[in-house]
């Protein structure tokens, strides 16, 4: 074990690291997670495989988190309100960046395996790089905030159904029904356990949880729920980061979701940033793309796909012109779901899937900043 | 009879006048000095200055001989401790405005505590509730700017503001093709003045009129006296307090589930609230200012605006934010009266007053026990009752022509056995019919004459 005796040495420099880029790309008005992201990438070769597990394990507590205090935000009647009014833009996602862009690979003669591999890597927006940037851009609270967050959440549903089905394929060469049909049980099964532990068990804690906010033991609590939730949901196979939402609805039904918020933050400040490290170093750069032509393609999809989603899904959601519009430029980017399913493919691929998520994430971002002042001008172009 | 008000706000004033004018005889305590003594100038009234909830003061009010007690003031506590004492005093029907529905119990308010009966009341009003209720009315029936239902939903009154693009200007009415089942009651013209409307008057742009009819009728008559439809999609609501917040809980439990609504908050503990108790409507939350509540990017694409925060200057710049921006009809909430003169200037029209509502409210249950309900009409020009006809009223056996009605009285529609009817000279009254009679204001003492038991007593 190498690094365990230079452990805090290394760690302070990474914090400080952080710290340094996170700076000056806020002077630069640049979002930090992208100052994390190409730092990731270019100390990648000099971290050895213990160190990077240590960051690893960090930057899921981090993410976890991030997740966690989202779902503060959303007590069930919320979630029950937007889960109405946003699953038909979720099968829509799903057809058009994940079935578009599994026929748009398959045409470009990928075999039948990697096209399906190329589709879910297509598929989600990055929750964690949203949800960020939403935060940072104080747009967490807007309607477009909202329906942005929702289609994260049903991506996050739909998202371990579609791994499944992949990793069936990969590992076994077939899917059978009773497989996927499992997986949707478990989801099914986690998201009711939640509800009613919701209902009858913490909508009783209310004065137990207001009474002690103060104490050193409520966030052991918190941080606990958030822990085990996510523990229980990955243990079943599925996204951990639904897991952590799901116990944020339930501890949000206390009604003490601001001064909960307050307590668990800080944390996730410290330890978030590792996520976004771990994801730059996890990006394969390299020469020797199979089919460039074919990449350029997909990457082309990947905005436009998102932008129909967004803008069309926005106004069946019930968002204004505006609104839905800047809600379609903030979708785009790619994330650590992508990341999960290229961890599938076949090495060869790994350069090509790489590229495409780096890409996506980058002008992803890029697109989100820009999205206020593209909808502001869209919409003065169609009001003339 | 002798009716005691406590709380001589709004609202008490509001019915003290009204019932002064039917002739009542009551009493107003206030605990206000001030507001004492200028009650003291304006009504003919005795006023008592004190508590309420007091029992020495409710005893200089004559409380053994009152047969009606109407707590109408700002705290819940007092009006419901001032019912109590009422009740056990004997007074044998006892109001009491209550906002917050945990309070106490009612047969209409949500409530998880005592019962309507356990707290010994007889009638809860919650003003918001009864706000909500109103504009949700309008929320359906967008064309009109006044609506009120009657002899359970069959009948419908409703006023509609005249536009210039409709084909029914200008023409005698007696040529206007009104769809079977409808009448013209009262026609207000824009500058003021109040007709009951014969054959040969003509409808102008910028009148207000009074139609009544089946309810199944009167989608067609908006449609040829408003000369345009109106659809209503989005719905925004201003401010998340508790009209707002029971309105959208109307809407959602409204079959129209195609409506989107939207209610505007600027505060983040009311948000969640709205949010945890809210599972249709979208609640925005804006920043903690009141330009929170000029949204324009919302209201350019919003068919109906409802302007509630609860504070009537607020509710002016958003309702004339919303005219700018092209939103079709608007409602406004107003609590101080004489900023309905604003409104006019600014041409909003559909304005709505809490006070008034409760007013109104209440006043349907100081009228004889035949009286299934009675309504105020906004510009307080004319009064639409429903009474059922009992077997020894005057007018049973009579032609309308026969009945002596003084001019100033109108029965708008009859509903005999689950018919409407809308009558004309020949008309016969038949016992059990239920009349739906519009009267002017000189004339309102005047309707028991004719639709009431000579020997009946004052209800309760």
């Amino acid at each position: 074990m190498e690094y365990s005796e230079h452990l805090f040495l290394v760690g302070g420099i990474a914090l400080l690291l952080f710290f340094f880029v996170s700076y000056f790309f806020q002077r630069l008005k640049l979002p930090s997670l992208l100052a994390y992201v190409f730092l990731g990438i270019a100390l990648a070769g000099l971290l050895t495989e213990s160190e990077l597990n240590i960051v690893d394990e960090i930057s899921r507590l981090g993410i976890l988190l991030l997740f966690f205090l989202l779902g503060l935000h959303f007590p069930l009647a919320r979630l029950i309100n937007i889960s109405r009014r946003v699953w038909s833009v979720g099968v829509m996602d799903i057809g058009l960046n994940f079935g578009v862009s599994f026929l748009l690979a398959y045409l470009f003669g990928f075999d039948l395996m990697a096209a399906l591999i190329i589709g879910g890597v297509a598929y989600a927006s990055s929750s964690s790089i949203t949800v960020k940037m939403l935060e940072e851009s104080k747009r967490l609270k807007t309607p477009e905030g909202e329906f942005k967050l929702a289609l994260l959440i049903f991506e996050d549903l739909a998202a371990p159904v579609l791994v499944s089905f992949l990793v069936g394929l990969t590992t076994h060469g077939v899917v059978t029904a009773s497989s996927i049909l499992i997986i949707l049980g478990k989801v099914v099964l986690l998201t009711l356990a939640s509800v009613l532990m919701a209902l009858h068990v913490f909508s009783r804690l209310d004065l137990f949880v207001s009474r002690y906010m103060s104490r050193d033991f409520i966030p052991l609590f918190a941080a606990a729920i958030a822990l085990i939730f996510a523990g229980i949901a990955e243990a079943l196979d599925l996204s951990k980061l639904l897991g952590a939402f799901l116990a944020g609805v339930v501890l949000s039904e206390t009604g003490t979701s601001k001064e909960l918020e307050e307590i668990i933050a800080p944390v996730k400040d410290l330890t978030l940033p590792f996520f976004f490290f771990w994801f730059g170093t996890t990006i394969t750069v390299g020469t020797g793309i199979v089919s460039p032509l074919a990449l350029a393609v997909l990457l082309l999809w990947a905005v436009i796909g998102k932008l129909i989603v967004g803008f069309w899904g926005g106004r069946i959601y019930g968002l204004t012109f505006k609104s839905s519009i800047r809600a379609a430029f903030g979708l785009v980017q790619r994330g650590e779901f992508s990341v999960v399913i290229a961890a599938l493919a076949k090495p060869f691929m790994s350069v090509f899937l790489g590229i495409y998520i780096v890409v996506t994430a980058l002008v992803g971002v890029y697109l989100f900043r820009r999205a206020p002042a593209l909808a502001d001008r869209l919409s003065h172009w169609r009001g003339r | 009879m002798h009716i005691i008000i406590i709380g001589g706000g709004d609202v008490g004033q509001e019915l003290a006048k009204n019932l002064f004018k039917e002739g009542h005889d009551a009493v107003v305590v206030d605990k206000n000095p001030e507001r004492v003594k200028a009650l003291n100038e304006e009504l003919d009234f005795l006023i008592i200055n004190g508590n309420g909830a007091n029992l020495d003061v409710l005893e200089k009010a004559k409380i053994k001989s009152a047969r009606m007690l109407i707590a109408v003031t700002e705290s819940d506590e007092v009006n419901i401790i001032a019912c109590m004492i009422a009740k056990t005093m004997g007074v044998p029907f006892v109001v009491a405005r209550v906002r917050d529905p945990e309070s106490a119990g009612s047969i209409d308010v949500d409530t998880r505590g005592l019962t309507q009966k356990q707290a010994s009341l007889d009638l809860i009003i919650s003003p918001e509730k009864a706000v909500a209720e109103e504009i949700a009315k309008m929320v359906h029936f967008p064309g009109a700017v006044e609506i009120e239902y009657f002899a359970n939903g069959r009948v419908m009154v409703v006023a509609i503001n005249i536009s210039d693009k409709g084909e029914s200007t200008n023409r005698p009415l007696e040529d206007l093709p009104l769809p079977i089942g409808c009448i013209i009651l009262g026609i207000r013209r824009s500058e003021g003045e109040f007709i009951l409307p014969g054959g040969e008057d003509t409808i102008r742009p910028g009148d207000k009129v009074y139609v009544a009819g089946s309810s199944d009728a009167m989608a067609e008559a908006t449609l040829l006296l408003h000369g345009e439809k109106t659809r209503v999609k989005r719905v925004i609501i201003l401010g998340g307090g508790m009209i707002g917040y029971e309105l959208a809980s109307i809407l959602e439990s409204s079959r129209r589930s195609s409506l989107i609504t939207k209610i505007i908050e600027k505060s983040e503990e009311r948000c969640d609230l709205l949010n945890r108790k809210l599972s249709k409507t979208i609640v925005l939350q804006g920043n903690e200012t009141e330009l929170s509540f000029f949204n324009d990017e919302e209201f350019a694409e919003a068919d109906l605006v409802v302007a509630v925060t609860g504070e009537d200057r607020t509710n002016i710049v958003a309702s004339v934010m919303c005219q700018r921006a092209g939103v079709k009809k608007i409602i406004s909430e107003v609590t101080r009266i004489d900023y309905k003169r604003i409104y006019s200037a600014l041409d909003i029209t559909q304005i709505i007053n809490p006070h008034l509502i409760t007013a109104s409210k209440i006043l349907q249950h100081t009228h004889k026990e035949n009286v299934v309900s009675l309504s105020l009409l906004k510009d307080e020009v004319a009064e639409v009752m429903e009474v059922v006809l009992p077997e020894s009223a005057q007018v049973v056996g009579k032609k309308i022509a026969d009945a002596g009605f003084p001019r100033g009285m109108l029965v708008g529609a009859i509903v005999r056995d689950k018919e409407v009817i809308i009558p004309h000279g020949g008309t016969v009254f038949e016992a059990n019919d239920r009349l739906i009679i519009f009267a002017l204001p000189n004339v309102c003492s005047r309707r028991e004459d004719f639709f009431c038991r000579s020997d009946e007593q004052w209800s309760p």
